[in-house]
């Protein structure tokens, strides 16, 4: 299942990166893999440059130093929908999102990517639009039922509860056919069993042979589901490695002092 | 796709109206049609800014398109001696043109930013063309504009010469026809997958950036349609008033555009146009109260934002509530 971590070439490659805002270093030197198949997860305490790197490795913003390495390409100096037709695709927290559009018209704006025909072409319907529209509609099911939101398909996005809203999310970034998928805080304000649930939906993610990378606070889930965890504390990684090996890493018990040892999953 | 057919009856039965009945019953008064005339053609302007909406932005510009479409066939008839027919694409074409170089740098800004520049936009392009020499004619324009000629392919007459017709009646037909012509436009514009990624721009651009969406080329896209359309009824206008000057359209028309969309109502296409027909021929039946114009604009704009923010045409939409009832106090008020 897992994949042999010496011998695969990695997808992501993250190069000694460094984000300064002004006098701060949100992101410091911080150098990571990511390989096919896996489900690879940043986590740190508050304010250690989770989002900075989620944004850095979607070409957000550019990094000060070091380099984003994408299937041997560089995403530095990008612009993100450059990012994204390469195969990088982010979601937000469940606040960004269309608000007038439902559902369908959602996950079906986010098939852009798929989209052959020209603009031109789209204004005037051409065959090839037709087309385009065809298989949109009929992705847009398939993912719509991979997520379990068939039922509110014709509902504003404004309308739904979170939980919908984060699955939303994820259907808009499937829609864009990722490699690698990049999920902001997926489990955050959920319970236990939606956290189950939302755990097998990545699971299932993943086996569609997409590669995921998570940011997340909820360590329980994470040390279920994660293949190889980053820990980073004030834009430094401390450790990496299996759940295993974080939950033993002195750093990381080190840098969570003073919390819950429940929030660290131990 | 039943929705898509029942609009494009909707559609039909407008153009019969609009093409057959309305100059049957007004035949005989030239002054009417030439106020259905001057009121397409602020649809066809308004619809410009429209379609500027879409992508949330509020375009308080178009009197600057407007004014470099009517110029530009202006010259192009007076100066080049081109047919009318030419002028016209290329006034559109010069706006659209004008429109992407000036929204590469503009169209960063959101809100009240961008709607800033676009009203210095309209206030700079009047004060260029009032400067622009023996060019734009300064302040005293161009005038003594010949009506459109005749248009003939292979020795095949299309259009007849308008001086050789009744003007009006052909300055109507052209004005319908150039209405009919834009709502097609802007209707399949919005119905294709750009209306979609236009409404994704409004709602969100970083997650649109996300899912692959060139933000940049789809607002110029969108700017560009708007311009096209501000320079086409501007070139229009030119024509039918044979002269066109700086004071031609200024930022209050700018404004005035945006309230036929506020108006009409956001969501749909037929707004700018129900909004400007509605307008300026309330303001031909009440000669006497010209002057008021401005005010009566300003305080139409702040009711409606206040009481029906989403136009007359969310009238037809059963409304409960007190808000409701307020809403159509408002209508009963207009009609």
């Amino acid at each position: 299942m897992k994949p042999d971590r010496n011998s695969t070439p990695s997808l992501l490659d993250v190069k000694g990166l460094t984000r300064r805002f002004g006098g701060l270093v949100a992101v410091n030197d911080v150098s990571f893999s990511v390989k096919p198949g896996e489900i690879f997860t940043v986590i740190g305490p508050n304010g250690a440059g989770k989002s900075t790197m989620f944004k850095l490795i979607g070409a957000f913003i550019r990094p000060t130093s070091g380099d984003v390495v994408f299937e041997g390409k560089s995403l530095v100096g990008l612009a993100p929908h450059q990012a994204a037709a390469r195969g990088v695709v982010r979601t937000f927290q469940e606040t960004t999102i269309y608000r007038e559009m439902t559902t369908m018209e959602t996950v079906r704006t986010a098939f852009h990517l798929q989209c052959r025909a020209t603009s031109l072409g789209a204004f005037f319907n051409t065959r090839q639009a037709r087309a385009d529209e065809a298989e949109a509609n009929r992705a847009a099911e398939e993912i719509l039922e991979l997520l379990q939101l068939q039922h509110v398909r014709h509902e504003q996005a404004k309308n739904l509860p979170h939980g919908y809203l984060r699955a939303l999310g994820i259907a808009m970034a499937l829609a864009a056919r990722p490699k690698l998928l990049m999920l902001d805080e997926p489990f955050a304000g959920m319970n236990p069993e939606e956290t189950d649930a939302a755990v097998q939906m990545v699971r299932r993610i993943r086996d569609q042979g997409i590669t995921v990378m998570l940011v997340e606070h909820d360590m329980h889930a994470v040390m279920r589901i994660s293949d190889r965890i980053a820990v980073l504390n004030f834009g430094r990684k401390i450790a990496e490695g299996t759940p295993q090996e974080i939950q033993n890493d002195q750093n990381v018990i080190d840098a969570y002092l003073g919390q819950e040892d429940e929030e660290l999953g131990i | 796709m039943n929705d898509t057919k029942s609009k494009l009856l909707a559609y039909v039965a407008f153009a019969v109206l609009y093409l057959v009945v309305v100059p049957l019953v007004f035949s005989g008064s030239p002054y009417a049609l030439g106020v259905f005339s001057m009121s397409a053609a602020l649809s066809v302007i308004a619809l410009g800014v429209w379609v500027t909406f879409t992508i949330g932005r509020i375009n308080l510009g178009q009197a600057a398109f407007a004014l470099i479409g009517g110029f530009v066939a202006a010259i192009c008839i007076t100066r080049l001696g081109l047919s009318f027919w030419i002028a016209l694409p290329v006034a559109g074409l010069v706006s659209a043109g004008v429109g992407v170089l000036l929204g590469l740098g503009i169209l960063r800004l959101r809100g009240v930013y961008f709607a800033m520049i676009t009203i210095s936009l309209s206030e700079a392009v009047r004060l260029a063309i009032l400067n622009g020499g023996s060019l734009t004619g300064g302040a005293t324009g161009i005038t003594g504009i010949p009506v459109p000629g005749e248009l003939s392919l292979f020795g095949l007459v299309l259009i007849p010469d308008f001086a050789s017709v009744n003007t009006h009646r052909a300055f109507y037909f052209l004005s319908a026809f150039l209405l009919l012509a834009s709502i097609l436009l802007v209707w399949r514009l919005m119905a294709s997958r750009l209306g979609r990624v236009f409404a994704s721009l409004q709602q969100g651009q970083e997650l649109s950036q996300s899912l692959g969406i060139n933000i940049t080329k789809y607002r110029l896209i969108a700017f560009s349609v708007s311009c096209f359309l501000g320079g086409i009824g501007g070139a229009f206008f030119a024509a039918m008033q044979q002269s066109i000057y700086p004071g031609s359209f200024v930022v209050a028309d700018s404004i005035s555009f945006t309230l036929y969309c506020f108006l009409g109502g956001l969501a749909y296409v037929a707004g700018p146009i129900v909004g400007a027909f509605l307008l300026t021929i309330a303001f031909q039946l009440l000669h006497e109260f010209q002057q008021y114009q401005q005010l009566v604009y300003a305080l139409l704009m702040i009711g409606i934002m206040m009481w029906l923010p989403n136009g007359l045409l969310s009238l037809r939409l059963p409304t409960f509530g007190g808000r409701g009832s307020a809403s159509r106090e408002v209508t009963r008020n207009e009609a």
